[in-house]
């Protein structure tokens, strides 16, 4: 992993047309601005993760009988 | 065109009815193509997403509007462009469902709903940039005012 040392107001270029900007440092918490096309997602990398940790458990196997019977009423 | 299902054997299905995830599902980044298989009880709110080139991925699957009727999707433009969608009424959502053991603690993925565009069938699971939904969210209470079993 690259690593670099920033300021506030600083920023770093990624490719062409990615900027990460240190919008504000307070205490442990950093404020970025990001400048990507629109054709990249961004996230927090948690909720990604949770998210791809939350499919991998619903692929675990089910029985499907469970789910009988909802919406009978 | 046949596919070996996980739960339902080997089923035939038209070849226009399977979904194409052009970046996969997050964590099964490599599967990118899908059918859905509706629930053989047609007024369950279930239905199951089975990866077309692996018999063992399959989700189930639940309409996030019979859990949440006011539900809301914000999708970007982003999105909107990767899945060509141009009709509203093309889209159809679908959450991920996890069944644990114990079947209180059933949830569904009401953060990241997958979003289908019904016309092109492009799919992909979108997440959303809000705190009004969870990745895990309890609809056990929800599922309960539908009937099922006790």
């Amino acid at each position: 992993m690259l690593v670099l040392t920033r300021k506030k107001n600083e920023s770093i270029v990624i490719g062409d047309n990615i900027e990460i900007s240190i919008i504000e440092i307070s205490g442990d918490q950093v404020r970025l601005g990001i400048r990507a096309p629109k054709s990249v997602s961004i996230h927090r990398k948690e909720i990604f993760e949770e998210i791809q940790s939350e499919n991998k458990k619903a692929a675990e196997g089910i029985d499907p009988s469970k789910l009988m019977g909802f919406g009978k009423k | 065109m046949k596919i070996n299902t996980k739960y339902f054997g080997e089923i035939d299905i038209a070849e226009d009815k399977v979904y194409n995830f052009p970046e996969g599902i997050p964590g099964f980044e490599k599967e990118k193509k899908f059918i859905i298989i509706f629930h053989e009880d047609e007024n369950s709110p279930f239905q199951w997403l089975q990866s077309v080139n692996n018999t063992d991925l399959a989700f189930v699957t639940i309409d996030p509007y019979s859990v949440i009727p006011d539900y809301e999707v914000e999708v970007s433009d982003d999105e909107v462009k990767i899945l060509d969608i141009q009709d509203i009424a093309d889209v159809t959502l679908l959450s991920i469902v996890v069944v644990p053991e114990d079947f209180n603690q059933i949830s569904a993925n009401l953060l990241a709903p997958i979003i289908l565009n019904t016309k092109n069938h492009k799919a992909k699971q979108v997440t959303m940039n809000t705190n009004k939904y969870k990745v895990r969210q309890y609809i056990i209470e929800e599922l309960r005012k539908k009937g099922g079993q006790e």
